[in-house]
């Protein structure tokens, strides 16, 4: 090992993680932050460079470091470009995690975000209340009273959507059955967003599961993932979080399952590395979870008969291109719709901005991100753009409304509901 | 003859207040933090720190920050996305780095004429990919074309698998605009690919950036062949592979690109996001690509067949369509990052011989490798001759690192014996420096000094690289040095 | 005469090779000088020994080959003495495993082409004039009708060895065919018209001799059509030679159609039939030879002793227009559209040079601007040269005169003959 000690108690696997980097620079370009900025310490390459130095004691792990490490979107682009494949991603937690706990990562939106991500958004009925009250303040007009007190208020405003009433809101059934010959049974991850903003979308993957021969169970004690809080640096708080979830999804209902499905890339992504936040106990979820678009193309959709005349065009959510690898089946899936046309657009593969909850904490390189796709979508001009990610639905569907454009935001899972509900019932 | 300056020695915050003025604060960089990634290119071996990195936007933002680093006495260095392999961005003498990867604009697309008019940092594989609806592409392709910029290919003379056909960067380089070391900009050469008097885009295109800042590229642009095939054709050891590759040459067959891959490298690569399901098993692989015509491609693909069954290949494969060629390339530009796989660092070697010795000199590395207990693969351009006998290893191990080291210099030795040349696309850098003298005596590298002094007079524009200094035997090789001694306060 | 010549240098010339040395009584006119010595060294040793000479008594000297194009270029400065390197001669070494040749500068390309040839290769050079040396055509970078499949003279330099002017032999570059090893040089010495250093010997990269050949002679044309498609033609894959023919001033009038376009397809015989057959497609061409290409070469390589040459460099959608007015103009003209090359041929009717020659080059000058191109002449009338810079407006001066002061700082070698009279 280096003869210098590191100056901060650092995970010691982060410097045998970041001498898989041969320096090679091919992540370079895929990076939305380099591209942006043009500066090596803002490239994925550059970032292993300086967790490096710092694990090896040469530079501190404040300043530079915590920034760029937090100017991250984390979009994981250049694991798709690594041919060493580096495990970029999880070296980005650990670092961040290390500056966490150095008491490194600093600033009141910080402080608020960890606020928000261990006592609130880590149990589900808080999360449950926070939203009704956001909710109930929007239907007041409070938040447009404080959007006018405070600026990021006014700038937070303009990315969430109105909270839907609480018949939206409300858990899924705990069992829903297969619709015409059974083929299986699934486990679904309810999901903290995506339960209390897109609440639809939720039931609209139940409804096409159930569509496509499986029984769905929703099992009781799931919560969070514990993604938004791996990527703040709070690894803590996600295998905590994890944990619950292993004991959720082990046999629900007394029965296995033969997937753990997710709608939301974001989730699933950590979900399948939950066997490296928990070794061992965490294989078997790890094995079992598949993203809602890769699980329907695996096991072969049932292609509806109902027909959807639209242009659609469908955007890379990063977890779900970069960090697993999956592009083709929610394009094949698309394709399989009667009368809707895929319309390919330049910018599918790179990052919206949104990542997590960095729309909120690096507001202006998060904007600086989705521009060239807005200009990619506003060209291809589509009725709907689809993509598998509620972070990212947000982004684009305020990028969208904020450019006045006609496209509307929507999940793959609700086109393919939409086509089975125009085909005739028990059909498929 | 100028000697390269001292260590810059003057007040840094007078030079990042004026670099402040001309770039602005965002694009000036000079925390200590900042500062070190930058101390190194894709040669990590050699790191140093530079004084402070300035990021322009225009060639007006060049000129104006040379014109600072000359009144100041601060050397300067150019650099694009820093994916070199021989240390020509490294800051040597606490230069300035002039880093160009704001200046990434296609400025121009003629397609009647072919030509297209580049900032230079533009992603090199960006501007192939900006023309392809028209038909055309930007022929050199460096393996790091999807990061490297072309600014950085003209500074090194970028080659690539195609080169084979298409030559290298000097061949498509029509004209620039670049800042002298004196800050004054200069249009060199013109879109014909004419210009009267000296040949000084040739000059200036492999120059490592010892000659100015190129802030402007005019470059040629081909059209996209009608037809193009790929063979794979799999051996069971490397040397069969090259003696294919020279049965192919005395041919007179010039295809687009010979490649050859060994099963070192192909077991790393397939086990990479660039699989492409070479055959692990296979002892050598060989890329063969034509293009053309349509009405060519039969009779070159039986002649291919007829001379590989001549030399036991033990089976052909033709990429059935567009997809799999792209998998092909994609996993032999992959090859060099997939060595991280094998172990921590990567020494990657770039030398040349006369193709016909290829057989012997393939032999010889890999004896030279086994003495040396080192782990070698081997994936280069057969076509060329040009070698990239690539070491694995960890730098931890300061045995294994002057193994490392003393085996590479073995390689170029042999390799320089035979007639070949130190490097053949990577450049001499501060890399191979010092190692000069193998091939030049000190009256041919005299005359490359009068060349360096005709443009960089004062030597401030990115010194210590290429020509070895009078002053290098005080030096002790930087390779030496290594990695944990880049000097930070 | 030896006042004429600094001291000691024929002495010092003899003294290195004694066999070599004539003196020309009476003294020889080439080239816009007046000779008084002629000095032919038949090895490396003995060129490097000879510019020891010259470099020591400063004496300048007109470096040549066999001598035949020293229309080319500015007239020497001052030079009495001629180095002729017509005696270094032969091939080294002939690889025909790898398609690479190292040969002496002076050996006529002539020989070299028939050894290549032997050995199944072929020599991508193709001067005009095929009387020369392959120095000379290497110092000179003239380059005819193949242009287009030969690619630009320096292409086919992989290494050089030279003599400096100080007398110190250095070499740049190697035998093989991808290279970075340090500045290349080669690049500058290629066109440098034996300013900055004397070639002894180089390597040089040959291409496979094309399976099939085909030539097609396609006449008469309109102007507009013509460009359209030789520039199209020397767009396909297996052109090598695409030449454009324009009429004899004066004829023009007689005949609406008056261009001439002369096509080399080479390669395989797959690919040279496809394009053979496109061009013949619907159009009147005939079966050429090649002596279609020969006599291409002897039109361009034609000189006239009152007469005015110039090469102009154009993109090619600017060729057209160009060659149009260049022709009102009263050029002869040869186009080869691919890579955008032009020589246009002038002749005084009547007029005396001082009057006709400035409105000819303000003219061409005129038309090259328009055009966005670049051009040079490469023969004016004897007494004209002295007054007239045959390089007009060559960029980056500075840096070519700051180059030559480095390589050649005493001015020995051919002082004047380059562009800025460098």
């Amino acid at each position: 090992m280096s003869e210098t000690s590191p100056l901060f108690d650092l995970d010691p696997s982060l410097l045998d993680d970041s001498l898989d980097c041969v320096h090679c620079g091919l992540c370079l370009s895929a990076c939305p932050t380099y591209r942006i900025t043009g500066r090596e310490n803002s490239s994925p390459r550059g970032r292993i460079y300086l967790i490096r130095g710092a694990a090896e004691g040469k530079i501190e792990l404040g300043g530079v470091v915590a920034e760029e490490l937090g100017l991250c979107l984390g979009c994981r682009a250049c694991e798709s470009e690594c041919p060493s494949g580096v495990e970029y991603g999880a070296m980005l937690e650990k670092g961040r995690a290390a500056i966490a706990d150095a008491g490194l990562r600093k600033g009141w939106a910080y402080r608020l975000e960890g606020f928000a991500l261990r006592r609130i958004v880590a149990f589900p009925r808080r999360l449950h209340a926070a939203f009704s009250l956001l909710g109930l303040a929007q239907r007041l007009g409070m938040d447009r009273v404080a959007g006018l007190l405070l600026p990021f208020v006014d700038y937070a405003r303009g990315l969430l959507p109105r909270v839907p009433r609480a018949a939206a809101r409300r858990r899924l059934p705990a069992f829903t059955p297969a619709q015409g010959e059974r083929r299986g049974r699934v486990a679904l991850l309810e999901g903290c967003v995506m339960a209390e903003l897109f609440g639809d979308v939720n039931r609209a993957t139940v409804r096409v599961l159930a569509r496509n021969g499986y029984d769905v169970v929703v099992p009781e004690g799931q919560g969070c993932c514990g993604a938004l809080h791996a990527h703040a640096g709070d690894l803590s708080t996600s295998r905590r979080l994890a944990t619950k979830n292993v004991e959720a999804f082990a046999l629900p209902g007394g029965e296995p399952v033969d997937a753990v499905v997710s709608n939301s890339a974001g989730c699933g992504a950590a979900l399948g590395e939950t066997d490296q936040w928990l070794p061992g106990r965490g294989e078997e979820l790890a094995r079992q979870a598949r993203d809602v678009c890769e699980w329907l193309d695996e096991v072969g959709l049932r292609a509806p008969s109902g027909s959807l005349a639209a242009r659609v065009c469908y955007d890379d959510p990063c977890h779900l291109v970069h960090a697993q690898g999956i592009s083709s089946a929610p394009r094949r899936l698309l394709s399989a719709i009667p009368g809707l046309e895929l319309v390919a657009h330049a910018d599918a593969e790179s990052c919206c901005g949104a990542a997590g909850t960095y729309n909120l904490l690096q507001r202006e390189m998060s904007q600086r991100v989705l521009e060239p796709k807005l200009d990619a979508l506003a060209a291809a001009d589509p009725d709907w753009i689809a993509t598998g990610n509620p972070g990212c639905m947000l982004q684009i569907e305020a990028g969208v409304r904020a450019r006045g454009m006609a496209a509307r935001v929507v999940h793959p899972v609700e086109l393919l509901d939409r086509a089975y509900a125009g085909s005739a019932p028990g059909e498929s | 003859m100028s000697e390269p300056p001292l260590t810059f020695s003057g007040s840094p915050a007078i030079l990042i207040e004026r670099l402040i003025a001309v770039v602005g604060e965002d694009h000036c960089l000079s925390r200590p933090e900042e500062l070190f990634t930058y101390g190194c290119d894709g040669l990590t071996l050699d790191a140093h720190r530079p004084s402070v990195v300035v990021l322009p936007k225009s060639s007006q933002e060049v000129a104006a920050a040379v014109a600072i680093c000359r009144e100041l006495g601060c050397p300067f260095v150019p650099r694009g996305a820093g994916t070199g392999l021989s240390g020509g961005a490294t800051p040597l003498f606490g230069a300035v780095v002039i880093c160009c990867s704001r200046m990434g604009e296609i400025l121009e697309i003629d397609a009647e004429n072919r030509i297209a008019v580049v900032q230079p940092g533009v992603v090199n594989a960006h501007l192939s990919r900006a023309v392809a609806d028209l038909g055309l592409f930007y022929a050199p392709d460096p393996s790091s074309q999807q990061a490297c910029t072309i600014g950085g290919n003209v500074a090194e003379n970028s080659g690539g698998p195609h080169t084979l056909k298409y030559g290298t960067t000097t061949n498509h380089v029509l004209a620039v605009e670049m800042v002298l070391p004196d800050a004054s900009t200069v249009r060199l050469g013109s879109p014909t690919g004419f210009s009267p008097g000296y040949d000084l885009v040739g000059a200036v295109v492999g120059s490592e950036g010892t000659l100015g800042i190129v802030t402007e590229i005019t470059v040629r642009l081909m059209a996209i062949p009608e037809a193009v095939e790929t063979i794979l054709a799999i051996f069971d050891d490397v040397p069969s592979a090259c003696r294919l590759v020279g049965g192919i040459i005395r041919s007179g067959m010039v295809p687009a690109a010979l490649e050859v891959v060994d099963q070192r490298t192909i077991r790393a690569v397939e086990a990479s996001v660039y699989a492409a399901g070479l055959p692990t098993e296979a002892g050598a692989v060989l890329i063969i690509e034509l293009d053309g015509a349509a009405c060519e491609m039969e009779g070159q693909l039986a002649r291919i067949r007829a001379l590989a069954e001549n030399e036991g290949v033990r089976d052909l494969r033709i990429a059935e369509n567009a997809e799999e060629r792209t998998l092909f390339w994609r996993a032999r530009k992959g090859a060099f990052g997939a060595m991280g796989r094998l172990a921590p660092d990567l020494y990657v070697h770039d030398a040349v011989v006369p193709r016909a010795s290829l057989p012997e000199v393939l032999e010889e590395i890999c004896a030279i490798g086994d003495r040396y207990s080192l782990k070698l693969s081997n994936v280069f351009h057969a076509g060329d001759g040009n070698l990239h006998p690539n070491i694995s290893f960890d730098r931890r191990d300061p045995d294994e690192l002057a193994r490392v080291l003393a085996a590479g210099r073995e390689m170029l030795e042999l390799c320089v014996r035979v007639g070949g040349v130190l490097t053949g696309e990577h450049g001499v850098g501060t890399e191979k420096r010092d190692y000069m003298g193998m091939l030049f005596s000190p009256d041919d590298l005299d005359a490359m000094r009068r060349l360096r002094d005709a443009f960089n007079p004062d030597g401030l524009c990115n010194p210590g690289k290429l020509i070895p200094t009078t002053r290098a035997c005080m030096e002790s090789n930087p390779k030496a040095r290594g990695y944990d001694e880049v000097p930070l306060e | 005469m030896s006042e004429e010549v600094a001291p000691g240098t024929i002495d010092g010339l003899r003294a290195v090779v004694a066999d070599g040395v004539r003196l020309l009584d009476p003294p020889e006119r080439t080239g816009g000088s007046r000779l008084l010595a002629r000095v032919e060294p038949s090895s490396g040793e003995e060129l490097a020994e000879c510019l020891g000479v010259f470099a020591r008594c400063r004496e300048p000297v007109l470096v040549t080959g066999a001598g035949t194009q020293l229309d080319l270029g500015n007239p020497a400065r001052g030079v009495s003495v001629a180095l002729s390197c017509r005696r270094l001669r032969g091939i080294v070494e002939l690889d025909a495993a790898d398609g690479v040749v190292q040969v002496s500068a002076g050996t006529p390309l002539a020989e070299l082409d028939r050894e290549v040839e032997a050995q199944g290769w072929l020599l991508p050079l193709d001067p005009p004039n095929r009387g020369g040396t392959v120095g000379g055509a290497l110092a000179t970078a003239t380059c005819g009708p193949r242009q287009r499949g030969f690619g630009p003279v320096r292409d086919a330099v992989l290494g050089m060895d030279t003599v400096m002017a100080s007398g110190a032999r250095t070499r740049c570059g190697a035998r093989v065919v991808k290279n970075v090893t340090g500045y290349d040089l080669a690049k500058l010495y290629v066109g440098s018209l034996g300013t900055l250093a004397v070639m002894e010997k180089v390597w040089l990269r040959l291409k496979p001799i094309p399976a099939s050949i085909r030539v097609l002679e396609v006449d008469p044309l309109d102007a507009q059509e013509a460009f359209g498609l030789a520039v199209a033609a020397g767009r396909r894959g297996s052109a090598r030679a695409v030449a454009l023919v324009g009429p004899e001033p004066g004829t023009q009038e007689k005949n609406s159609d008056p261009w001439r376009l002369v096509a080399e397809f080479a390669g395989e015989a797959a690919a040279t039939d496809a394009d053979a057959n496109w061009l013949a497609a619907g159009r009147p061409a005939k079966a050429g030879s090649e002596a279609s290409i020969e006599a291409v070469r002897v039109l361009q390589g034609e000189r006239r002793p009152m007469g005015l040459k110039a090469r102009m460099h154009l993109l090619p959608g600017a060729l057209a227009a160009a060659c149009v007015h260049l022709q009102a103009y009263g050029a002869r003209v040869l186009a080869y559209p691919e890579p955008g090359v032009v020589h246009a041929s002038f002749e005084p009717r009547g007029e005396s040079t001082p009057d006709w020659l400035p409105g000819v080059l303000g003219r061409l000058e005129e038309i090259s601007v328009a055009g966005g191109g670049q051009w040079v002449v490469e023969a004016l009338p004897e007494e004209a040269r002295a007054d007239w810079d045959v390089f007009p407006g060559a960029s980056g001066l500075a840096l070519m005169r700051s180059i030559k002061e480095r390589f050649d700082p005493d001015a020995i070698l051919n002082p004047g003959r380059f562009a800025g009279r460098i």
